[in-house]
C-alpha cells in the first residue's frame, strides 16, 4: 500500500479536517434524512403527476447531496494531487471490491437506476415474484410495497441480473385486466360491446385511455378480458373489483353463464 | 351601437378549433402555481370551524348593491347575435349535418338561450327523458315522439338524457345515430363541454362540426361589467383598484377613446387574472368579481341614505349619495392576490371525486342518481355533498345538485390532477 503512495497521503490529513469532515459529513447527513422525510410527506398531499415528480426528486437530491459533500471533502483531508487521488480511491476500491463486494454492487446499480430508471417512485413493479408500489430508492435498495401493505426491500443489485416488470414506468397510466370466463353459448358481439360499456362508466375509469376488450375460445368457454386504465395506478385493486362487480352484474342481466372449472380432490 | 362599434364585437359563437383560452402572464401563471403548492402544503385541515377574520377596512358590498352593480346575467340579451351566429352555422352545414350540436362549458348560459330561442321562433323544445326511458329503450318511446314532424327541434342540454352506467348510454348512441343519419330532421343539440368530452372518448368516431362560445376575453368581461353595472342604476361605476387606485374595467368615455387618449392611471391587470382563472366561462368570473367588490365606509352611509328612501319615499330619497361625484361612483376592487376562492381537501378523496365528475358529467344530479353514477351509498352521497356543500362547492340545483361557478375552476384543476377526464374548454 505504502508503494501507491496511500500512507503518505494518509499521514497529511490532520486533525482539524478530520473534524471539519465529520462535521460536514453530519451536515450532508442531517440534509439526507430532512429530504427523505419532508419530500414524501409534500408528495403525500398530491396525487397524479405532481406526486410522482416529488417522490423522484428524492433519490436525485440524494445523490446531488452526497457528490457535493465528496467534493467538499477531498480538498479538506487531501491534497488533489494527482497521485493522492490514485493512492485513496485505488485503495478505496480494493477494500470495497474484497469486503464489500455485493454493497458496492448495490451502490453502483443505484447510481445506473437513477439515469437508466428502470423503476421510480410510484412505479409498480415486479421483481422476482414480489409486485408493488416503489416507495422510496435507497442508496443501496428500493423499497417496495406490496398490495398487503408489506414492505419488501429490492437491492439495486437485482438490476444486473433479474427481469423487472414495471406496470406504469413512470407514468399515471396503469392498464388493469379484469377477466371473464362464460359458457360459450352466447352472443359474443353483444357481450363484447356491454363490457367495453362496463369499464366506460365505471367511475374509476380513465376514459381518455383504450379500452379494449379481448375474448379467446378455451375448452370450458369463452375468456373475456376487459382492459382499462384506472384514475390513478394506486386504484387497481378497487378498480378491476369494481370492473368485475359491475361486469358480473351486466352478464346476469343478459342471462350469460359464468363458468367454473370443477375443484379436484387435493386441490387448494 | 354604430357600425364600428358591431364590427368591434367578439364574436358569440366560434367553430370548436376557434375557441381559444383568454392567456394570463407568465408572472401570474407562476405567481398562481406557486402559490396552489404552497396552499395544498401549508393546508392542515379542510373546512375550519373558526370564521375567517375580516382585517381589511372596506367591507363587501351590500345585497342592495350588488344587485344593482351585478345583477345575474342575462343571457337572452345577446339572444340576437346568438340566433345570427347558429342561422349561418346551420346553412353552412345544411347538406351534410342537418343537426347543429352547440358544446359549452357549463355557466356559459347556452341552456337558457337555447330555450329562449327556441320559444321565440316556435321550434319544438325536446324535455329530458325520464329515468326509465334512459335506462330502457321500449319505454322511450313517447320521448322520441317529440322529433316526429318538420318543425325544427331544440334539445338544450344532451347531458341530462344519458346516467354513467351500463344500461345509461342507450339513448345517447341511437340519438346521436339518428342525428348522423338525418332521421331526426333539422335541430340543435346543445351539450355540456363533459359530456361531449366523454361521448368523445366512448364514440371516437364522432365526428360532428360543433359551434362553441367564445371564451370571454379581459377586454369582454370589462366591457360585460361596465354594462351590468348601468342596466339598473343611472350612474357610471369606476371600478378601481384597492390598492394603488388603477383601472380595473375602463371608464366608458375611454374604453371608445383610442390608447392615445386613454387616462394616464394605469390599468391594472385584475381583469386579465380574472379572465384566465376563469377560463373565459362569464358566470364564473361573474361570481369571482362579485365577491371582490368593495365598499368604502361613506358608501355604505349613502346605502342606508337610499334605503331608507326607498321605505319611506320621503325627500331623503331624492338626495344624491355623497359618493356620486361628476356622474360616477367609485366601486372598489381588490387586488387578484386577496381574492378568496374555495378550495378541495388536500390529498385524494375518490368519493368526493367521484361525486364531483359525476355532476359535471350529467350537468347537475340528484341523490338518488348520484348513488347510481357513483356506486357509492346513500349515506356516503349525503356527507360528501355535505362537506362539498360547506366549503362551496357545490349547491342545490334545478336536478337536485351542481358545482358553484366560483368553485368550478378549481374542481376542475382538482379533477384534472387527480387523473380523471376533463372537458376541453
Amino acid at each position: 500500500m505504502g508503494d501507491l503512495g496511500l500512507k503518505d497521503a494518509l499521514d497529511a490529513i490532520t486533525s482539524g479536517a478530520i473534524v471539519d469532515a465529520a462535521i460536514l459529513i453530519a451536515v450532508a447527513w442531517l440534509f439526507i434524512l430532512g429530504v427523505q422525510k419532508i419530500l414524501p410527506g409534500i408528495a403525500s398531499r398530491f396525487s397524479g403527476k405532481p406526486r410522482l415528480y416529488i417522490l423522484a426528486a428524492v433519490p436525485l437530491l440524494r445523490l446531488v447531496i452526497i457528490l457535493g459533500v465528496i467534493i467538499l471533502i477531498v480538498p479538506i483531508l487531501l491534497e488533489p494531487t494527482f497521485e493522492n487521488l490514485v493512492a485513496v480511491f485505488g485503495a478505496l476500491a480494493l477494500a470495497l471490491g474484497f469486503a464489500f463486494k455485493d454493497y458496492a454492487n448495490s451502490l453502483i446499480a443505484g447510481i445506473v437506476t437513477l439515469y437508466e430508471m428502470p423503476y421510480r417512485p410510484g412505479d409498480w413493479i415486479e421483481v422476482d415474484g414480489q409486485y408493488g408500489e416503489v416507495r422510496s430508492i435507497g442508496t443501496r435498495a428500493a423499497v417496495i410495497v406490496t398490495p398487503d401493505d408489506t414492505a419488501v426491500v429490492i437491492p439495486h443489485g437485482k438490476l444486473w441480473s433479474s427481469l423487472i416488470a414495471n406496470g406504469n414506468d413512470g407514468t399515471g397510466n396503469l392498464m388493469c385486466v379484469a377477466e371473464f370466463y362464460l359458457d360459450p353459448e352466447h352472443d359474443a358481439a353483444e357481450v363484447k360491446a356491454r363490457l367495453r360499456d362496463v369499464a366506460f362508466t365505471s367511475p374509476w375509469t380513465k376514459t381518455y385511455q383504450p379500452v379494449i376488450v379481448v375474448l379467446s375460445e378455451r375448452p370450458w368457454g369463452t375468456c373475456y378480458r376487459l382492459k382499462a386504465y384506472p384514475v390513478d395506478p394506486r386504484d387497481q385493486f378497487q378498480f378491476i373489483s369494481d370492473l368485475t362487480i359491475r361486469g358480473k352484474a351486466v352478464l346476469r342481466q343478459m342471462n350469460v353463464r359464468q363458468v367454473t372449472a370443477p375443484v379436484m380432490a387435493g386441490e387448494t | 351601437m354604430t357600425d364600428d362599434q358591431k364590427k368591434e364585437q367578439p364574436p358569440i359563437l366560434v367553430a370548436r378549433d376557434q375557441w381559444s383560452i383568454p392567456v394570463s402572464s407568465v408572472q401570474r401563471t407562476l405567481a398562481d402555481g406557486i402559490k396552489a403548492f404552497v396552499t395544498r402544503i401549508r393546508q392542515s385541515t379542510w373546512l375550519e370551524d373558526s370564521p375567517a377574520q375580516d382585517a381589511e377596512k372596506l367591507k363587501p358590498l351590500s345585497k342592495r348593491r350588488l344587485a344593482r352593480w351585478t345583477p345575474p346575467p342575462e343571457w337572452n340579451r345577446e339572444l340576437a347575435g346568438f340566433a345570427d351566429a347558429i342561422d349561418s352555422w346551420q346553412q353552412r352545414w345544411a347538406d351534410t349535418q342537418p343537426v347543429s350540436f352547440l358544446v359549452a362549458p357549463p355557466f356559459t348560459g347556452v341552456q337558457t338561450s337555447l330555450e329562449t330561442l327556441c320559444r321565440d321562433r316556435g321550434w319544438k323544445l325536446i324535455e329530458p327523458p325520464e329515468s326509465y326511458s334512459i335506462h330502457r329503450a321500449e319505454d322511450a318511446q313517447k320521448w322520441w315522439s317529440q322529433f316526429e314532424g318538420d318543425t325544427p327541434w331544440v334539445l338544450p342540454e344532451l347531458a341530462h338524457c344519458w346516467l354513467r352506467t351500463p344500461t345509461g348510454l342507450r339513448l345517447i348512441r341511437r340519438l346521436l345515430g339518428a342525428a348522423a343519419s338525418g332521421e331526426l330532421g333539422k335541430g340543435i343539440v346543445g351539450s355540456s363541454s363533459w359530456t361531449w368530452k366523454y361521448w368523445s372518448h366512448l364514440m371516437p368516431e364522432l365526428r360532428f362540426a360543433v359551434l362553441t362560445p367564445q371564451a370571454y376575453d379581459h377586454a369582454r368581461l370589462g366591457q360585460w361589467f361596465r354594462d351590468l353595472s348601468q342596466y339598473q342604476s343611472q350612474t357610471e361605476v369606476h371600478f378601481r383598484l384597492t390598492t394603488n387606485g388603477s383601472w380595473v374595467v375602463t371608464p366608458l368615455d375611454d374604453a371608445h377613446k383610442n390608447g392615445s387618449n386613454k387616462r394616464a392611471q394605469k390599468v391594472s391587470t385584475f381583469l386579465r387574472d380574472l379572465a384566465s382563472w376563469s377560463r373565459g366561462i362569464p358566470e364564473v368570473a361573474w361570481a369571482v368579481w362579485r365577491d371582490s367588490l368593495r365598499t368604502e365606509p361613506e358608501d355604505d352611509l349613502d346605502e342606508a341614505v337610499l334605503q331608507d328612501g326607498s321605505d319611506c319615499e320621503g325627500d331623503r330619497a331624492s338626495e344624491k349619495p355623497k359618493a356620486v361625484v361628476n356622474g360616477y361612483q367609485h366601486g372598489w376592487v381588490i387586488p387578484w392576490s386577496q381574492v378568496s376562492l374555495p378550495s378541495l381537501p388536500p390529498g385524494e378523496s375518490r368519493p368526493l371525486a367521484f361525486l364531483l365528475h359525476s355532476l359535471l358529467l350529467h350537468g347537475g344530479l340528484d341523490n338518488e342518481r348520484l348513488e347510481i353514477t357513483t356506486g357509492l351509498s346513500a349515506d356516503d352521497v349525503g356527507i360528501c355533498l355535505h362537506s362539498l356543500r360547506r366549503a362551496e362547492l357545490v349547491t342545490s340545483h334545478a336536478r337536485g345538485w351542481f358545482v358553484t361557478p366560483k368553485g368550478y375552476p378549481a374542481i376542475r384543476r382538482y379533477l384534472l390532477s387527480e387523473g380523471f377526464m376533463v372537458d376541453g374548454f
